[in-house]
């Protein structure tokens, strides 16, 4: 007894410590349903899997599933569309608040948080587990490329914009924005730390290749060189020629023979594919929403396209023997075998009335709807087409065609035109693709370049990036190019007995009353941006020299 | 004849027992035997006529009731307390308490209370009962969600919704979710039902709610939004009772909006298509004067709708053993069409005295209720889409088929009685909750209770989407969804109870620990292109498009002691500590302490106060406490991954970013009251005073997007402890008993609630949060909760009437800028005559965010319960009023009423008030803006017509606030007791009938259905936005209670 007494205190102590260690292990719980980050990086695999979610719709939705097209195409143009906040882009009276102006504004943020999340966390995380440093490395390698890409449409958009690489440690610290020049920079870091370190050719179709990184290298050379007044203007297309020129003569790649199937799922990652956003059908947010959003409602299911169509001005760029036509948009009399392929195919007709006089189907104003990127309903393309805005069709980011492109626009330089043997023969590659001669005078010149470019890529969101450069070449042409286009200007019944022939509407010109002024090529930081972090609208800093 | 020749008159004087020397006030003087009476005065006298040896009973509340024979003129008798009734006992955490004992703010409502308005869930019971408890019902869909706020709100992001303890087994009181309907496309809709939905109210005998700290601390971590204590009905010694309990209900749509009728609204096109807004005219609406009035499709989607309740009981026991069981239906059809709600429910409770040192009993319940959820809450809800269906569709045409538009182009519009009845959720809720005690009486003052108690909860939701054809829209994917969910928790206590009274100390102890664990699992699954509509099972038909599925769990650990000590029933004191540990903190940060303390003082015992003999209570509290709040996702102490599917297979990325030092979020409460009774208790008033502020809030910081963000897509911004919120405010509860007479007494309850809510911090920089309806609306920062406004003030840009003329344009600050720094005219594109002017608050001479402020605010100033029971003979009518003054409601439903920018939307009635331009010139043709003016109606809010507002008249501003203030009379009933004699000889011991008409009236200025809003899903920050929520029906109701 006196012995148990006298060693109490190390019962108390030995027991209370076997007590704390029950209650410890009690009160600890481990996920059972995700993976704890500390336990994931265990094999190149892992790597793999994280660097995945970089190219996946689920990441990109925000800013691919409207604002990529409305501020893409709308703003350039090339779509009509006039509805409430999404016409605004049409109509170039977007406000701060709008909607999608804030989602793609979030969306690329978010894209960039994902990858600097691997860009800072994964490294050491790996090399604790034994991952090797070559999948590290090209784990680094994809993050940065997909950074400098999203940072790349954001300093388009918006010019100075914050650059963000440690979302954790940057939390709480007052942020502004910084100089277009000093983003641009960043973006050939990132660019070219990817160029070097990516493979030419990944196992996995569709992953960053060292021509996706190159190739969009080139074009940021492109854009920073046309900013004329920059000192090192000629240095920059100079850079853009040579890279787009390694891309064309040592890639091995080619052009995807037929345009009319080039926005199909059976295109997905093709050769002429350098980067795409990886779509599948797997609900919300995870496929390409275009098909939904732009379809006429008798072409797909779930869709919203009717008062979608490609402008009067867009329509007027096409020559009539030009074969992509049909594939950037429907008009009277075309046929699409490929859509409602149960009843034969599809031909399109601008208006529908059914024998007892019922307007079944009404025309818009452009008489006309959008074509690219709409493969139908699921029947027709094999489950291709979910219900939930979810096609399995990619959305290019960068085509083999861009990059023959910029090659043709950096050697036309701050010129007006070139006779380059290179730029002739991949215009006339692309060209010809579309069934049309090479270009007659063995020169291109700039308007010519434009134009063609705007043929080639209408409805990819990319366009307005050309005009984008015409500005920061020549403010005066930029906004009378974009002045010209009269692109109110639309189709009018003017006949009701003739509603469902062309004859039965006249064009109104008198409508064309959008005049954009050099202050709306920027677009304005989303106001709930500035309401969360007033200092974005302190004038931009420096990145590198603050 | 002979008995009244032979009355005589008896003076008689009633003494008070408790106060010696003092009269007794209002003592009731009955001739035994009949319904003959009076009662006593002033002084204590009273004078009744009698017959010659009559039995006198004379009773009070609070006082053992005496018989005494009638022999005599002069009677002189004194009353005797009755210390048991005195000693009221109120249940308090880990036990009960004499009411009389109180340290604490503790509201309760038991007995007949509960029975005085007929309610479908428990929650509703609390409504306008309690003093600083808000009750407000987040929609009036059978089974909803409820709000219930004790003492305002405090949790920023996490809901505020308080804990509920039933039958000693807690459950939380925020809602259950279902799966929505956005997995078919659309709007969400509310996704939060009643967690409380699966309690029979029947079974209720009382409802206690524990208001301030010291009350709750008890609780710790899991009170800080007050604790509501539930008690079930449990048996009693004596005769074995059989009761009945039934009623049926119908329930009817109590207001309707003012929609246009077919002719107006084919006046309406036609007005925009000959203006040249609109560029597409429907042909029938060429001549509106041959139409009628066209579907009205609120008429459609509502309807009269019956719900029925019965309850059989069983109690009963000897002196050992007492039991109680019972088994219950309701059955509640919606108003809107489609929706319904069904429950079963059983519950059995056994107490057993083993022997006289050991006593052991439980209560078990299962409880499966039904729901059919309709979309509601939501652009895509059912309401908000027949509001703004065209009247020119039929519901069902000629072969009675549904009718649809017949227009491909029509961006509207389903048919919303079709799809309320085709496509609805279905949510299957069962749940076994157990509670099981034994307890070891040492002496009789100290014993050791060891109560386990589990919560077991399955619930099945299914939702189909058929294939349809509504005139040309047709639907040719059926979906089908499936949702499970598991749940599993249970709670182990052990606690020592000591009380000792010697001489006039008394003294109580108590020393506990519990631990407890939760867990839960669940999966989704759809599928599409099912063969049929007819098999509505997830089987092997169709394709697979997606699921999800997860697994998690939680614990705590705790400590606990109480201490309570009263001198001479006098001077009391209570503490409280307890000490928290949960398993969502990380290792470092898991314990929080939570200490308490509380005194009171009954002043009316004091000797100097005897003598003061209108003043039967006085009684001074004071109370100081801090509790903790753990309401958080499990985990966010350390990252983990998030998987999804991609091309490339598997993706993971990260899902939060972790935040190691996370701890417990405190709230530090004060509470001063004072319980004042006079004229033995015909008054009787409680006023507390209260200050509850929380800190260290567990909120994800509002950043902005640059740096990240919280929804799922996001890898979301660690949360963290910054913040501070204080509540302030006064609850005061009026008891009276007006008139009290022998055959009428008239009870009434006057409840006044008066909160402050002020948030005082945020994070370093004070960074708002706001909060948005919908991701693709323009309102993304319509609610913020910011440094000195309280939670949920309504943000947005002021309104300063409508532009009149050109020049008015020009004048203006800028709203669309043309490039030059001036407005830009143009009909389309930029700013017109009758366009909204708002106000140019930072007077840079642009309308920019900065132009935004705080506009209103949803919370109210008061609310008000009073609750009277007119009672004569056997007849009881009770009445009860609510009212909410002050607080406003954004009526984001108006912006698609009136919002104007859509030609295949109906419209409100009002939009025919909208402005009507004149011209200078005469001539309607020549449209250029320097012929415009405002014709006559100047007076009107209402803007011009626009599809592309590109001055945006419907963005977020003071246009969309109305006043939230009403006046509810929410239930009248008359009831009817049976005689006992006649009872008796048909061997019943009650019955009783009664009908009961609930939401009676509203006396309100706001335009909508119901300014009784809450909060959209629960949350904090959204209060009383009305986006097309489900009324709350108008309810008749007769029914029965029987007891044999």
């Amino acid at each position: 007894m006196k012995v148990l007494m006298s060693n109490i205190k190390y019962y108390i102590v030995i027991g209370s410590a076997l007590l704390m260690t029950a209650c410890t292990k009690f009160l600890t719980v481990e996920p059972e349903d995700s993976i704890a980050m500390g336990e994931f990086y265990k094999t190149d695999a892992n790597i793999r899997q994280n660097t995945s979610s970089l190219y996946s719709m689920k990441s990109w939705s925000s800013f691919a599933h409207q604002f990529m097209w409305m501020a893409g195409d709308e703003l350039s143009g090339d779509l009509y569309y006039t509805y409430d906040q999404e016409g605004q882009f049409y109509y170039m009276s977007f406000g701060a608040n709008n909607a999608f102006l804030t989602q793609g504004w979030q969306g690329l943020y978010r894209i960039i948080s994902f990858a600097n999340n691997i860009i800072n966390t994964m490294p050491a995380l790996a090399r604790a587990n034994g991952v090797s440093e070559e999948a590290i490395t090209r784990g680094l390698a994809e993050a940065r490329c997909i950074r400098g890409i999203a940072y790349w449409f954001l300093t388009e958009y918006w010019d100075d914009v914050t650059i963000v690489e440690d979302n954790v440690a940057m939390q709480s610290e007052i942020l502004y924005r910084n100089t277009q020049a000093s983003v641009y920079r960043f973006i050939v870091e990132d660019l070219t730390f990817a160029m070097n370190n990516l493979p030419d050719e990944d196992t996995q179709a569709g992953r960053a290749s060292r021509w996706s990184a190159e190739g969009m290298l080139a074009k940021v050379y492109l854009t920073m060189a046309s900013h004329l007044d920059d000192p090192q203007s000629d240095t920059w297309f100079g850079k853009a020629k040579e890279l787009a020129a390694d891309v064309i003569n040592n890639s091995g790649l080619s052009l995807w023979a037929d345009y009319s199937t080039l926005f199909d799922i059976e295109a997905n990652n093709n050769p002429e594919s350098l980067l795409a956003i990886q779509c599948i059908v797997a609900g919300y947010g995870y496929g390409n929403a275009h098909n939904c959003n732009w379809s006429r409602t008798s072409c797909a299911d779930q869709a919203w396209g009717d008062g979608k169509g490609p402008t009067v001005n867009l329509q007027k760029q096409y020559d009539p023997a030009d074969k992509r036509r049909q594939w950037v948009y429907m008009s009277e009399g075309d046929y699409y075998p490929k859509i409602n392929k149960a009843d034969g195919g599809y031909t399109y007709h601008i208006a529908v009335i059914d024998e007892q006089g019922n307007e079944l189907e009404t025309a818009n104003e452009m008489l006309s709807h959008c074509k690219k990127y709409c493969i139908g309903r699921a029947a027709d393309c094999d489950g291709g087409v979910g219900d939930a805005q979810d096609a399995g069709n990619n959305i290019y980011l960068l085509r083999l065609a861009d990059v023959y492109m910029v090659y043709v626009e950096a050697c036309i330089g701050s010129g007006d035109a070139t006779s380059d043997a290179l730029a002739l023969d991949v215009y006339s590659r692309i060209r010809s693709r579309a069934g049309l001669p090479a270009d007659e005078d063995a020169s291109i010149t700039y308007d010519e370049l434009i134009h063609e470019r705007r043929c080639e890529f209408a409805f990819e969101g990319i366009n307005f990036f050309d005009i984008k450069r015409m500005f920061y070449r020549n403010q005066t042409k930029a906004l009378a190019y974009l002045n010209g286009m009269n692109r109110e200007q639309g189709y009018y019944n003017s006949d009701a007995t003739k509603k469902t022939v062309r004859e039965g509407y006249t064009l109104d010109l008198s409508r064309a009353l959008i005049i954009v002024n050099a202050s709306q090529m920027t677009l304005p930081v989303p106001g709930s941006e500035l309401t969360a972090m007033p200092s974005l609208a302190e004038p931009p800093v420096d990145y590198y020299n603050q | 004849m002979l008995a009244m020749s032979q009355a005589r008159e008896v003076h008689g004087r009633v003494m008070d027992g408790a106060q010696s020397g003092e009269p007794m006030i209002g003592a009731t003087v009955m001739v035994k035997g009949t319904n003959q009476g009076t009662v006593t005065d002033f002084d204590g006298n009273f004078v009744l006529s009698v017959p010659k040896e009559a039995v006198l009973v004379i009773s009070s509340v609070g006082y053992k009731t005496q018989e005494v024979r009638a022999n005599k003129t002069e009677l002189s008798l004194t009353l005797e307390e009755d210390t048991q009734v005195l000693d009221e006992f109120v249940v308090v955490g880990y036990g009960s308490m004499r009411k009389v004992d109180l340290t604490g703010s503790v509201g309760s409502i038991a007995g007949e209370k509960l029975k005085e308005s007929i309610v479908t869930n428990a929650d509703q019971m609390l409504q306008g009962r309690v003093a600083g408890v808000q009750v407000t019902q987040n929609t009036g869909a059978p089974g909803g969600a409820t709000s219930i706020r004790v003492r305002g709100a405090s949790s920023i992001t996490g809901d505020n919704e308080p804990l509920y303890i039933i039958d000693g087994v807690p459950m939380s009181g925020s809602g259950a979710d279902i799966g929505g309907f956005d997995w078919a496309g659309g709007s969400n809709g509310q996704t939060k039902v009643n967690p409380l939905a699966t309690i029979s109210p029947q079974d209720i005998v009382s409802m206690d709610v524990l208001k301030d700290a010291s009350a709750c601390a008890i609780y710790g971590s899991a009170g800080a939004n007050g604790v509501v204590i539930i008690t079930t009905r449990r048996g009693e010694a004596g005769k074995i009772h059989v009761a009945y309990d039934g009623y049926v209900g119908l329930q009817t749509f109590v207001r309707k909006l003012p929609m246009m009728d077919l002719h107006d609204y084919a006046v309406y096109q036609k007005d925009l298509y000959s203006q040249g807004v609109s560029t597409y005219l429907n042909n029938i609406y060429q001549d509106p004067d041959l139409l009628g009035r066209g579907t009205d499709w609120q008429d459609a989607v509502v309807r009269n709708a019956l719900m029925h309740s019965h309850q059989i009981s069983l109690t009963g026991g000897t002196q050992k053993t007492q039991f109680a069981i019972s088994g219950g239906y309701m059955n509640q059809d919606g108003t809107v069409v489609g929706s319904n709600f069904e429950r079963f429910s059983a519950r059995a409770n056994v107490d057993h005295e083993f022997a006289k040192w050991f006593k052991l009993g439980g209560s078990l319940s299962y409880a499966r209720t039904h729901e059919k959820i309709i979309n509601n809450d939501g652009e895509s809800g059912i309401l908000m889409s027949a509001i703004t269906m065209q009247p020119d569709i039929q519901v069902k045409d000629k072969d009675g088929n549904w009718s649809g538009p017949s227009n491909l182009s029509a961006s509207a519009n389903y048919n919303p009685v079709a799809m309320a009845q085709l496509f609805n959720n279905r949510l299957q809720r069962d749940r076994i909750m157990g509670n099981f005690y034994g307890q070891f009486n040492f002496t009789k003052w100290l014993n050791l209770r060891s109560e386990y108690s589990f919560d077991s909860n399955t619930s099945l939701n299914k939702g189909f989407m058929p294939t349809y054809q509504f005139g040309v829209r047709i639907n040719n994917i059926n979906k089908i969804y499936q949702r499970e969910e598991h749940s599993f928790y249970w709670i182990w206590k052990n606690y020592l109870n000591y009380n000792q009274t010697i001489g006039k100390h008394t003294i109580g102890a108590m020393l506990g620990m519990e631990m407890s664990r939760s867990a839960w699992e669940g999966t989704t699954l759809q599928k599409n292109n099912l063969t049929g509509n007819e098999i509505q099972v997830m089987g092997e038909d169709g394709t697979f498009v997606t699921n999800s599925g997860w697994k998690d769990a939680s614990t705590t650990v705790s400590v606990f002691a109480r201490a309570n000590y009263n001198y001479d029933n006098r001077y009391l004191i209570t503490a409280t500590i307890r000490g928290d540990a949960s398993s969502k903190f990380g290792p470092s940060h898991r314990w929080g302490a939570f200490p308490s303390v509380a005194l009171a003082w009954r002043m009316s015992n004091e000797a100097w106060m005897k003598d003061v003999k209108e003043i039967s209570n006085l009684k001074l509290r004071l109370g100081y406490g801090q509790v903790g709040n753990s309401n958080i996702d499990t985990y966010l102490y350390a990252a983990k991954m998030r998987a999804y599917a991609s091309t490339f297979g598997t993706s993971y990325r990260m899902a939060t970013n972790a935040n190691p030092d996370l701890k417990w979020e405190a709230s530090e409460q004060w509470n001063i009251g004072v319980d004042f009774g006079m004229f033995n208790s015909r008054i009787d008033l409680s006023v507390d005073l209260y200050q509850k502020q929380t800190k260290d809030l567990l909120l994800q910081p509002s950043v902005p997007a640059i740096i990240g963000g919280n929804g799922w897509d996001d890898i979301a911004t660690p949360m963290t402890n910054i913040g501070r919120v204080r509540n302030r405010g006064i609850d005061i509860s009026l008891n009276t008993a007006p008139v009290q007479t022998k055959d009428f007494q008239w009870n009434s309850n006057l409840v006044i609630s008066v909160n402050r809510n002020k948030v005082l911090a945020m994070d370093a920089n004070d960074t708002p949060i706001y909060g948005n309806i919908d991701w693709y609306s323009e309102f993304q920062t319509a609610t913020a909760i910011m440094v000195g406004q309280p939670m949920g003030v309504f943000y947005g840009f002021v309104t300063d009437g409508l532009f009149e003329n050109k020049e008015d344009i020009e004048n203006w600050a800028v709203q669309v800028d043309d490039g030059t720094g001036h407005n830009k005219i143009d009909k389309n594109t930029g700013v017109w005559v009758g366009d909204i002017r708002f106000k140019d608050l930072d007077g840079d001479g642009v309308i920019t965010d900065k132009d935004q402020t705080v506009i209103g605010d949803p919370n109210p100033d008061f609310t008000l319960g009073f609750t009277n029971n007119f009672t004569y003979k056997n007849w009881t009518l009770g009445i009860v009023l609510n009212a909410s003054v002050g607080g406003q409601i954004l009526n984001y439903t108006r912006v698609k009423t009136e919002g104007m920018t859509s030609i295949w939307d109906n419209q409100s009635t009002r939009v025919n008030d909208r402005v009507q331009f004149g011209y200078y010139d005469g001539d309607p043709e020549n449209t250029d803006v320097t012929n415009l003016y405002i014709l006559n109606n100047i007076s009107t809010t209402l803007p011009r017509w626009n599809t592309t507002d590109v001055n945006r008249n419907n963005r977020m501003s003071d246009r969309w606030l109305e006043d939230a203030s009403f006046l509810r009379i929410s239930n009248i009933s008359l009831s009817y007791n049976f005689p006992e004699r006649w009872m008796k000889k048909i061997h019943f011991s009650s019955l009783k009938l009664y009908a009961n008409i609930q939401n009676v009236w509203i006396f309100t200025a706001y335009s909508g259905y119901d300014p009784e809003i809450g909060a959209y899903n629960q949350q904090a920050g959204k209060l009383n936005i009305d986006a097309g929520r489900y009324p709350s029906p108008r309810v008749y109701t007769f029914g029965v209670n029987l007891t044999l």
